[in-house]
């Protein structure tokens, strides 16, 4: 750790200045760092979004945050809470190096929740700002942070944004300094995807797989790869990708954990609105809360449904990734 | 001519009983009364002095002095009055002092002589009975209250005239009515059914399935939700299926009551307590204090519902204080004369939004995520964790505002919670306790669970990594939704369903689930 806790100022002209930075109309003068740069040879991504995201971003942000750090990449982000600290925590553990921008100085960990985060930051990758140590999270330092955050990427990956999001600044800076933009497309009456979907209609680019990230960073000649990893990467993407639900037969469940299981929708509900949906769909099924009570925690503890902020659930998109066998087989 | 009579004090809810000694002897005429004694019971010399002459009975010009034995206990209150005076009367030998042995006196005085009730009658006679005094007279306004103690005779007067002439030729003779506690057909329909039925809430399955098991086991609950969909309704239905009142905790409630001044019409409670103190209730008007000790809101909903709405409004410490009588189910209140006792076992409800304007996570939500999290963190980690069931109360859509189905009704709620009841008056024996209540090794000795229900719980202990007072408070529930159901042996189901309960307190505060 000895070396991470030091703080160094780097200024514009020194060689160790990021190049992609400098070039940057208002690139900032100097740049603290703590950890490590993002290096030059190296592709990098930033992976951007909405403080408050769903359940779907979330999974999403976690995907292509440990897909493109496991090709290699680097992730540039905010380090804030939602997409933001997801991607960047999924990076590190997938054994990738990840770059925090700050709107504060870099001794102070904003937001003090991703205490842990900002921990594996300093020892796999970096914490950098343009603000001296000590200076203060205050909400105009923000905006010109995104710039950084652009700068520092080859390419800016949207995954959540809303009508009027933060996120749209940075892409705005994005642009304007020439990187890729490219945005997650989500669904038309999700709040959280509106202003993912607008930039898309104004000609973003559109990320389907982390794979697709990837060819356009060979495109741009930022990334390359050896056929084999190719093939491994490509296989391993096809492989993790989240299971369409219709995909395959069901297996072992009961008439009643069927119902239940057919009931649960791809919005996260309370308990209580799965029992009306039960209850309307199978009025003659003699199902009562305590017996739905019981499948629902069933299907939990089984990693079959996974659960929402507020006491809501949904299915697991993810269920490769659950603990347990999902409950169909092809 | 120095007598003494018998008269009673409370501390606390406990009481003892008081000797006051009055002396009338040679001296500088004056009337002096000793004994620790607070300023409203001081001043009875000058209540003694006009009522008494008031029904034509001059105090001679001697030395008078009434002593309040044991003289190092503050005493407060009026009861004295009563006492005092009858003390008075037998000194000056205008009563017989054979008469008025073992008989306890109490009440105020009023200037033209009338008795008034006092604070605590219950408890004072209580201790009375059990010291083997034989009756007791007490302001009728106090006389069903007292009338409930067995073994001693009570007689209400509403005069101090009516006592004297009682001393003299006899109590009936005297029009000195002896109280009985008759129960009366009115009571019995007021326990039965109050105006408040589950019947008024339609819908809301999970929160009537949660009220129905805090109410079958006394556990705490928490309902989080928007505003305007029912949790202050709900709240208030749940002494409506709470079993009744058994005559001994009617007798502890009643005695708290009694201390307070706050039966109504002086009789004993019949229905379960339900308090709710606002949101701006200080320290003391909850958990019980100032210079007198008086119980506070938590000892006033003994055996019954302490419903906190808006819980992130009241005072974080206010709420902090609450932990030691939701562990202990009591509340010590220290001063520098000792300590007071006061009984706090009740049923904790608490209703809060699950952000500041009350909407997330629907699409009217305005609020930041920081701002959530504050309103949030107002609630400590530790109330919360003796929260033993959680539940969301959605919002009411406007279809079914209109819907005129009626729920099932608190009737028909209680038979279950009856068989609930009696299986655990079985289990526990006589005493008065729910399992909510269950002490660590009872839970083990009572909440013995198969192989499988065993696996699951760990299993879910592991995942969701609940402490083991949160493993505890799981078998507890489990435990009443099992009596619920009837069964003797908790199984797999049941342990889930306690798990959901539990865990949905959790899905407000985790970070990123």
């Amino acid at each position: 750790m000895g070396k991470t806790t030091e703080e160094q100022c780097i200024h514009i002209g020194q060689s160790v200045y990021p190049a992609m930075l400098r070039q940057v109309r208002h690139a900032p003068r100097r740049l603290y760092v703590r950890g490590d740069l993002p290096e030059a040879d190296k592709a990098a991504v930033a992976i951007i979004g909405a403080r408050r995201c769903s359940s779907y971003g979330r999974e999403m942000a976690r995907w292509f945050g440990a897909e493109l750090s496991s090709a290699g990449v680097q992730i540039i982000s905010g380090m804030a809470a939602g997409i933001d600290g997801i991607a960047q925590q999924a990076a590190l553990s997938a054994g990738g190096r990840s770059f925090g921008v700050l709107g504060c100085g870099t001794d102070i960990c904003y937001p003090k929740e991703n205490r842990d985060l900002y921990e594996a930051l300093l020892e796999n990758g970096g914490i950098l700002s343009e603000h001296p140590c000590g200076t203060m999270p205050l909400a105009g330092h923000f905006p010109s942070r995104n710039r950084v955050i652009s700068g520092l990427s080859d390419i800016v990956l949207v995954i959540e944004a809303k009508q009027r999001s933060g996120t749209l600044i940075t892409v705005d800076f994005a642009l304007e300094q020439g990187r890729d933009v490219y945005v997650l497309p989500g669904r038309l009456t999700d709040a959280c995807s509106a202003g993912c979907n607008r930039l898309l209609r104004q000609g973003a680019g559109v990320a389907l797989t982390p794979a697709d990230i990837l060819e356009a960073l060979s495109g741009m000649g930022r990334y390359r790869k050896t056929d084999q990893e190719n093939a491994a990467g490509s296989r391993k993407t096809e492989k993790e990708r989240p299971r369409d639900r219709n995909g395959g037969t069901w297996v072992n469940m009961s008439p009643e954990e069927m119902t239940v299981w057919e009931s649960l929708g791809d919005r996260p509900v309370t308990l209580q609105e799965l029992y009306e949906t039960i209850r309307s769909a199978r009025p003659d099924a003699d199902m009562g809360l305590p017996e739905i009570t019981d499948i629902l925690m069933d299907f939990l503890l089984r990693g079959w449904v996974s659960r929402e902020w507020g006491n809501r659930y949904e299915r697991n998109r993810n269920m490769e990734a659950a603990q347990f066998r999902p409950p169909f087989s092809k | 001519m120095f007598n003494t009579i018998v008269s009673g004090a409370f501390c606390g809810i406990d009481s003892y009983l008081v000797q006051v000694e009055v002396d009338v002897s040679q001296g500088l005429p004056c009337m002096e009364m000793v004994g620790c004694l607070s300023r409203e019971a001081g001043e009875a010399k000058q209540r003694i002095r006009v009522a008494l002459r008031n029904i034509g009975i001059c105090l001679p010009p001697s030395r008078i002095t009434i002593n309040l034995s044991p003289a190092d206990r503050y005493k407060s209150g009026t009861a004295f009055d009563l006492p005092s005076a009858i003390g008075l009367l037998v000194s000056m030998g205008l009563l017989e002092a054979e008469k008025t042995k073992n008989i306890l006196f109490a009440g105020e005085l009023g200037l033209g002589g009338e008795l008034k009730r006092v604070k605590g009658i219950l408890p004072i006679v209580r201790t009375a009975a059990g010291a083997g005094i034989a009756a007791c007279i007490v302001p009728e306004e106090n006389g069903t209250e007292a009338a409930v103690i067995e073994g001693i005779r009570v007689y209400g007067a509403v005069h101090i005239s009516q006592v004297v002439k009682a001393l003299r030729v006899g109590m009936e003779e005297a029009g000195l009515r002896r109280i009985r506690l008759t129960k009366t057909a009115e009571q019995d329909d007021e326990s039965a059914s109050g105006e408040e039925d589950f019947a008024d809430i339609s819908g809301q399955e999970t929160v009537r399935r949660a009220a129905e098991i805090a109410a079958a086991g006394f556990h705490h609950m928490l309902l989080v939700g928007p505003p305007g969909g029912g949790k202050t309704m709900i709240a208030r239905r749940l002494p409506s299926i709470l079993p009744p009142l058994s005559p001994e905790e009617s007798l502890e409630v009643s005695a708290i009551y009694s201390v307070c001044g706050r039966l109504e019409g002086g009789r004993i409670l019949q229905k379960r307590p339900f308090v709710a103190p606002h949101h701006t209730a200080t320290g003391a008007s909850v958990i019980g204090g100032g210079r007198v000790p008086v119980p506070g809101a938590v000892s006033l909903a003994h055996r019954g519902v302490l419903f906190l709405d808006e819980l992130p409004e009241f005072g974080r410490s206010v709420l902090d204080m609450l932990r030691q009588p939701l562990e202990e189910r009591k509340v010590r209140i220290a001063r520098t004369y000792g300590n007071i006792e006061y009984p706090a076992d009740f049923i904790m409800v608490g209703a809060m939004n699950p952000c500041p304007c009350g909407y997330y996570p629907g699409r009217r939500c305005q609020c930041s995520q920081t701002q959530i999290q504050r309103y949030l963190s107002r609630i400590s980690g530790p109330i919360r964790d003796r929260m033993d069931l959680c539940v969301g109360v959605p919002g009411v859509e406007t279809e079914k505002l209109f819907c005129r189905k009626r729920g099932e009704s608190s009737a028909s709620i209680r038979r279950r919670i009856h068989r609930a009841r009696r299986m655990q008056e079985k289990r526990f024996g006589s005493r008065l306790r729910f399992n909510g209540e269950m002490s660590i090794r009872e839970t083990e000795t009572y909440c013995a669970l198969d192989k499988e229900a065993e696996k699951r719980l760990r299993q879910a202990a592991e995942t969701f990594s609940i402490s083991l007072r949160g493993c505890h408070k799981v078998l507890r529930t489990a435990r009443s939704i099992a009596d619920l159901a009837g069964e003797e042996d908790i199984n797999v189901y049941h342990i889930n369903e306690a798990v959901y309960y539990r865990l949905s307190a959790g899905a407000y505060w985790e970070k990123n689930i």
